[in-house]
């Protein structure tokens, strides 16, 4: 095909995503959004796959055999194993409103710009060559399909005008709107697009090589018979089990895979079913590597095209033309995504931590900008994304045929997994500090760098290597072992200090105390109003910060009219800041503002702790408040029973003169019968509010529960005479040997609550109640046992509760409801038991153990 | 006119056999809900006076039970209970009351409101 048809479709496929971006805008600002969803966010994370997946694992097959399948496994074990880790990740940096890994480390690390600085020039050091990389898949498929060859000056380089084009692209829809809380809709959406994209190619040429041309995946391989480096052969599973630790580690800090996955993911839900949809994307893109490089290596490999190209030397071979597009296009969006979202985030991180904090520690520079910080950020982010655009490009012109795809990409992932050690030990280990967070990054960064590049420059680092590994593992593992060696030592050792250690805490426990970060706020000091509304109105405008602070002063019932603003509205300005342009300046703009009190870290901890307990004891309360709700209404509902017949008998009296003397009796016995009722009711709920209160003193003495028995059942005989009830008293050493310690009154009234109980269960006539009394070595129990209808096992539980009468069957086991609760509260403070043994239809029979009193 | 009174309270059950005899009404009582439901299927009294809380069955199952006995028979129900809140007034007559009367009652009050029942009945 054709150099400027080739170009002007390249260029067309970049404006076709531009109004699919535009459109997602759209359906945004709409509420629609298209990107918050998993499958869309699983194919969005698949911009891990760049040109290196793409053409570069086939390219591999031949020389390097199966390794390519570490660097699929890494990171699809880390979805579907390490999910939790990842859901950390996102929720801290959604409370922290962090856009960038560089962001997170420091914001961890007390916000320490010299680290966030390191971050972001490692990240940045790493990226050229990896952008450089992409920017080179794309001018030599280019070159290969429209079998030219690359221009001498770059700027008659066709190919150069891609590159024009999509760092355009870049500008248009990169820096417009970079707070966290807004997320970058249209961005992602292409993103997802060309994974959809690059899938279906890679699929396209993989069933046409497989099954096209050859008889199956099998036949492709028995057609040829090249015997694939194994595993052994290359290195040994040593090597290939760094490389995949390698790969699962270095996923998540790649700056492009960063920000997808922790910065743009719309809800945390996401993630659950992300965890398999990007395994089974990894699966699929991977599924033809085999057959397309053996393939390759058949029809392509004497022609003497570079291996790296097999996945579209393949089609151009078979003459066929469409398939060739699709090809190239499929790696076009593979590279031209990895570069997009590479130089979007490595921008946003040197505007972050090195040109902002700068230009913020300049003096005057603020009191002069304040209005226009929002627009000087986007236009140093711009700037930002042109520079590294162009550093990628000469580095590729530079080194063109230096390297070839996946030694670039994997040295890059040897370094930003320098990040990983801070990373992983600062969200799950309190004590790991700033100083050793920085010692362990640039430890590891040196050693890798120094494993990785001395040897270019003709240095032999041999001393250092490993007897069977490759550069790539060897540095992986020296540089890994020193890192978080340093980092733990230095932790160890060094102290903490106080924002350090606050940062800490908020980090390590995010989930126990995330909704408190929200709302507390952690900062003392005083700022202006006015400056506040400044400082924000140059990033979000005039309307969006009057907005803004105003949901805040409304959610924590704040003053907006006062000078100085409350202590909240400054932590959330800085919030809302850190989104725009990082933490560090966020705590570079917020200080130029204020004036500050440092608070230790024990008092942000008490704070911390404070809120959540009164959250806690704000549950309680409310609990408390429905038990004591629902107590009032039985009580009262308890009381309307003889209210109701006293009232009802007496006016009967009052109407009806004519009624005869002896109804006339039975009435008032029972009126006097229903205020009794009335008057105990009324006592035993004051006792059990008493007891509850701890407000009942108890009268200790020695007591013989044989005497206590004997003196309910004075009390009692009478009403089972009158209920025709039998008691039968076993007492078979009528005097125990051994005495309690204990209240007689209050164990009399024990035993009477239990009768009275066992009596109302029991049928009149047929009723007999067996009171037992016996010793074992250390307690002295009574039992009561009735053979009335017993109660069911279900309801043994909360029998005891206030009110509890087991409403099913609706029978009334406690005559108030309450007499059970007492009892227990009064063997509970003599250290004893009282337990129930009971089914429907076979009696009741309640245990008392009361504790014998330990002779001196 | 033939009356069913059912409570678990005997001083009510008491006070309500006697208005209610004293109304030359003809009374049936019961101390349970299952007791009720014997004595209504064998009387079918004209009105049914259920308290809500009682032992075996609750006033409402006995009053469903009533009203689904038999196509020709439609006993009115009161309900007398000492759950006053709005929302149980409400499901008393979700269930089929024809009138609820909150514990405690005014004789004269009651007495009234059931021979209105009574007569609107008749017609």
């Amino acid at each position: 095909m054709g150099v400027w048809e080739i170009a002007f479709l390249s260029i067309a496929y970049l404006g076709i995503l531009f109004l699919l971006a535009f459109w997602a805008e759209k359906k945004k600002a709409q509420n629609k959004s298209l990107i918050n969803n998993p499958l869309i966010y699983a194919l969005s994370l698949a911009i891990y796959c760049s040109a290196w997946t793409y053409y570069g694992s086939v390219g591999q097959i031949t020389s390097n055999g199966l390794s390519f399948l570490s660097v699929y496994l890494g990171p699809t074990l880390v979805m579907i194993l390490a999910w939790g880790f990842v859901r950390k990740m996102v929720r801290i940096a959604k409370i922290h409103n962090i856009t960038n890994i560089a962001d997170f480390i420091s914001t961890r690390y007390g916000k320490d710009s010299r680290i966030g600085l390191g971050v972001t020039l490692i990240s940045l050091f790493a990226g050229i060559p990896y952008i450089g990389l992409q920017l080179k898949a794309i001018a030599q498929s280019f070159d290969l399909i429209t079998q030219s060859t690359p221009s001498a000056t770059f700027y008659q380089d066709p190919s150069f005008l891609l590159f024009i084009s999509l760092t355009l692209f870049i500008l248009v829809l990169g820096p417009r709107r970079f707070d966290s809380s807004e997320k970058h809709e249209g961005m992602i959406f292409t993103i997802a697009m060309e994974s959809i994209i690059k899938l279906v190619a890679f699929l396209a040429i993989g069933i046409y090589i497989s099954y096209q041309i050859y008889q199956g995946w099998e036949g492709t391989l028995q057609l040829h018979t090249i015997s694939l480096p194994s595993i052994e052969t290359n290195g040994g599973y040593g090597n290939w089990f760094i490389q995949f630790i390698l790969c699962g580690i270095a996923f998540l800090f790649l700056p492009r895979v960063f920000h997808v996955a922790v910065v743009e993911i719309g809800e945390e839900e996401n993630l659950k079913q992300a965890s398999w949809i990007f395994p089974l994307y990894m699966l699929l893109i991977n599924i033809f590597v085999i057959p397309l490089g053996i393939a390759g290596y058949a029809l392509l490999n004497s022609s003497g095209l570079n291996s790296d190209l097999y996945v579209l030397g393949l089609p151009i071979h078979f003459h066929s033309k469409l398939l060739a597009f699709i090809v190239y296009l499929g790696g076009f969006s593979a590279a031209s995504g990895m570069v997009i979202m590479e130089t979007m985030a490595i921008s946003s991180m040197i505007s972050n931590n090195l040109i902002m904090p700068l230009l913020l520690r300049q003096k005057g520079f603020f009191s002069d900008n304040q209005n226009q910080l929002g627009s000087i950020n986007q236009n140093i982010r711009r700037i930002m994304i042109v520079v590294i655009m162009i550093l990628g490009y000469v580095h590729y012109r530079e080194t063109e045929s230096l390297v070839n795809l996946v030694s670039v990409g994997m040295t890059s992932f040897v370094i930003v997994a320098q990040f990983a050690p801070a990373t992983i030990l600062g969200i799950y280990w309190k004590k790991a500090s700033r100083q050793g967070a920085l010692t362990g990054i640039l430890t590891g960064f040196i050693i890798s760098a120094a494993l990785l590049f001395l040897p270019n420059l003709g240095i032999s680092t041999d001393v250092f290597r490993i007897e069977g590994l490759n550069p790539v593992s060897n540095a992986t593992y020296w540089s890994i072992t020193f890192n978080v060696l340093a980092l733990y030592a230095v932790s160890i050792t060094s102290k903490q200090n106080g924002k350090d250690a606050n940062q800490s805490y908020l980090f390590v426990d995010v989930f126990e105390y995330s909704k408190n970060i929200e709302n507390s706020t952690i900062w003392r000091g005083k700022a202006r109003l006015r400056d506040l509304r400044q400082a924000l109105s140059g990033f979000i405008g005039k309307i969006n910060t009057e907005q803004r602070l105003k949901q805040i002063a409304k959610a924590n019932n704040l003053s907006l009219s006062e000078t100085y603003a409350d202590p909240i509205l400054v932590t959330q300005t800085e919030k809302i800041l850190a989104g725009f342009v990082g933490s560090t300046s966020a705590r570079l703009i917020i200080s130029a503002i204020s004036k500050e009190e440092q608070i230790g870290m024990s008092e942000v901890i008490l704070l911390l702790q404070k809120s959540r307990d009164l959250q806690a004891s704000n549950a309680e309360l409310v609990k408390i408040d429905a038990q004591k709700n629902e107590f009032l209404t039985t009580v009262t509902h308890e009381i309307r029973s003889p209210i109701t017949s006293i009232r009802s008998l007496s006016e009967i009296m009052v109407e009806h003169e004519d009624i005869s003397q002896e109804e006339r009796k039975t009435f008032l016995e029972t009126i006097i019968q229903e205020s009794d009722r009335l008057s105990r009711l009324v006592n035993q709920v004051l006792d059990l509010e008493k007891l509850a209160a701890g407000k009942v003193n108890f009268d200790m003495h020695s007591v013989d529960l044989g005497a206590v028995i004997e003196k309910a059942m004075m009390n009692f005989t009478a009403i089972a005479q009158q209920n025709q009830v039998g008691i039968q008293v076993d007492v078979s050493q009528k005097r125990t040997q051994r005495q309690i310690h204990g209240d007689f009154e209050k164990l009399v009234q024990v035993i009477i609550n239990l009768l009275s109980n066992a009596i109302k269960n029991v049928e009149p006539s047929k009723g007999i109640i067996q009171v037992r009394l016996y010793e074992n070595a250390t307690h002295i129990c009574i039992d009561v046992e009735d053979n009335g209808i017993g109660i069911d096992p279900k309801y043994h539980d909360q029998i005891f509760e206030k009110f509890k009468q087991v409403d099913n069957p609706n029978r009334k086991i406690d005559s108030s409801g309450l007499g059970l609760s007492i009892s227990k509260k009064i063997i509970e403070m003599h250290q004893g038991t009282i337990h129930l043994e009971s089914s429907l239809g076979h009696g009741a029979k309640f245990i008392l153990k009361l504790p014998i009193q330990k002779t001196a | 006119m033939r009356i069913l009174i059912a409570d678990d309270e005997p001083a009510i059950l008491m006070s309500l056999d006697f208005l209610m005899r004293k109304e030359g009404h003809q009374v049936f009582v019961a101390r349970d809900g299952e007791e009720a439901i014997q004595l209504i299927e064998k009387e079918l009294p004209e009105v049914i006076i259920l308290d809500i809380m009682m032992p075996k069955i609750d006033g409402y199952g006995v009053c469903q039970q009533a009203k689904a006995l038999k196509t020709t028979y439609q006993p009115a129900v009161v309900f007398i209970s000492a759950k006053i809140a709005e929302s149980d007034i409400e499901k008393g007559y979700e269930m089929g009351a024809d009138l609820y009367i909150p514990k405690p009652f005014s004789n004269r009050d009651l007495v009234k409101k059931i021979n209105e029942l009574y007569e609107k009945l008749k017609n």
